[in-house]
């Protein structure tokens, strides 16, 4: 099937249920690399609409530039107001100096590292998640493995309970892939956020009064420019941490299984030598999956971006999940290859203040899932369909039924 | 191999060899230089692998990006000849660059 440029609207939501949407992101890459959008439909129907940056070299400029394309008002593709995107994205909503100094309160945590004092718990997780499908030598990989295990260690690093994952978890996905109708719509987005935000409020009034060795009550012991935070701004990292730290690892690790079952050789090569592979491994995971597929930024000044010229205030949306499969860039693209190297994926972002928090935590995790998997689950073949998740903003992977032996 | 040195603020000298590619950052860290600190490892998101240009090396380095002058802005100590060792990558000319590292980098 052929898609018409002129029939590519990336604000619609049956675009994102077409399975040949990486071929109408190359045709825009070819024929229209910068191209503007509108809502059609929904709740988000007359928000103004937005420029898509598809090229690889384009989205690494626009987000390396970061006075020109700002964070603020918000990152969000439709409107917000400035409280809204501060109670929905905390700091990654915010440009200097503001941004700078709320995300070096947590940059330590998640240095490379920092995040090596998780490695002993995140493992044990791994291997237990892996353990326990093993026994039933069937499993839904996505929800029952790849999901759970993110969620576990970033509930370990914030000090939320075992008996709350699931519940984090199910708000965290209405939040990030509520755009799409069946995973609730955009209209329940807001109530989502929120009652991750009342959480991690709440999480910071008990440990006020019982202080503990987590993050949070780092948080509560912060002090930035004289001031220390409230209970809701606590709630607003609590809810920027849970939604980033669950969904992109899990999805990640869903579409693991999936790319390992399709590509055998690959899966092969990863099973024969774990360690080895590893670190080129995960780029090749991230740069495949692209976990979070844009960002919009909005222009400080009138601009021109490949051969586009762009009017201060537009909304420029760029398309991790286009960058990284641009032939321009890439050598086979579309090829999953372990072995890649170099892999300048922009899977965590293209660069800049704003790169992906997390990635050097997801560059821990996600070789460990693997890892465990190869070793103890064998033969592993599909058992049913994959069920992808339509939404413009996560490529989730919302089940991947497996069978296996042990 | 090409030489790099790094003179700490009280003028110790560690002198480490980095190969063509490689960023200062890298060099830095794999050899436990541990004022460079890089708390996002090398994206140019953190402004804490600082480093200070010796006056006799500046005008052989090529001039800083849009992205590393953004971050430059958040060094705890920022000088004219401020660098963030990240976005330096070791070239053949750069055999016998001298760094000063700063007394602090957040």
């Amino acid at each position: 099937m052929t898609i018409d440029v002129n029939e590519i609207n990336l604000a619609d939501h049956s675009f994102w249920r077409r399975p040949d949407r990486d071929e109408g992101f190359a045709i825009l890459r070819r024929k229209r690399p910068v191209s503007w959008h509108e809502f059609p439909e929904g709740p988000e129907q007359g928000m103004q609409g937005f420029w898509s940056v598809t090229r690889y070299d384009d989205i690494v400029a626009v987000s390396q530039d970061a006075k020109t394309f700002r964070n603020s008002p918000t990152t969000y593709i439709g409107d917000q107001s400035v409280e809204e995107a501060r109670q929905e994205g905390w700091f990654l909503n915010m440009d200097a100096p503001e941004h700078f100094k709320l995300r070096q309160v947590v940059s330590k945590i998640f240095s490379p590292t920092g995040v090596q004092t998780l490695a002993r718990t995140a493992a044990q997780h791994a291997e237990g998640l892996v353990l326990a499908a093993k026994e039933k030598a069937a499993c839904d990989f996505a929800t029952e493995v790849a999901q759970p295990f993110p969620v576990a260690v970033i509930c370990d690093i914030l000090g939320a309970p075992a008996s709350d994952r699931k519940h984090l978890h199910r708000l965290t996905v209405t939040a990030l892939a509520g755009d799409a109708p069946e995973m609730g719509g955009a209209d329940k987005v807001p109530a989502a956020f929120a009652e991750l935000n009342v959480y991690g409020a709440e999480l910071s009034r008990e440990r006020r009064k019982n202080p503990k060795d987590d993050v949070v009550s780092l948080f509560i012991a912060t002090e930035i420019d004289g001031r220390k935070f409230n209970d809701d701004e606590v709630g607003y990292f609590f809810q920027l941490l849970v939604t980033a730290g669950m969904e992109t690892t899990g999805t990640v690790g869903g579409h693991m299984m999936r790319l390992f079952l399709e590509n055998p050789d690959q899966m092969a090569i990863w099973a024969a030598d774990p360690d080895a592979i590893a670190q080129t491994g995960v780029e090749e995971l991230v740069r495949m999956v692209s976990p979070v597929q844009h960002m919009r930024r909005t222009a400080a000044a009138n601009i021109e971006i490949g051969g586009q010229q762009i009017a201060e205030g537009d909304k420029v949306v760029v398309w991790y999940n286009s960058g990284n499969k641009d032939d321009a860039k890439f050598e086979n693209p579309f090829s999953f290859d372990v072995k890649r190297n170099p892999n300048p994926h922009i899977g965590f972002g293209g660069g800049g203040r704003h790169t992906c928090l997390g990635a050097h935590l997801a560059r821990l995790e996600l070789p460990m899932l693997a890892k465990a998997s190869l070793q103890h689950l064998k033969n592993i073949e599909p058992a049913g369909d994959a069920v992808f998740v339509p939404s413009r903003f996560v490529n989730g992977l919302a089940s991947l039924p497996i069978r296996y032996t042990a | 191999m090409t030489t790099i040195h790094f003179q700490s603020p009280s003028g110790e000298v560690t002198t480490l060899k980095g190969v063509v590619g490689q960023s200062i950052m890298e060099l830095a860290t794999s050899n436990g230089v541990s004022a460079i600190e890089a708390d996002c490892g090398g994206a140019c998101a953190c402004a804490t692998c600082h480093v200070i240009v010796d006056q006799s090396w500046t005008e052989r380095l090529p001039a800083p990006g849009v992205m590393e002058r953004d971050m430059l802005d958040f060094v705890a100590e920022p000088t004219s000849t401020s660098r963030l060792s990240c976005q330096l990558h070791i070239t053949d000319d750069h055999d016998g660059l001298l760094l000063h590292l700063p007394s602090k980098q957040s």
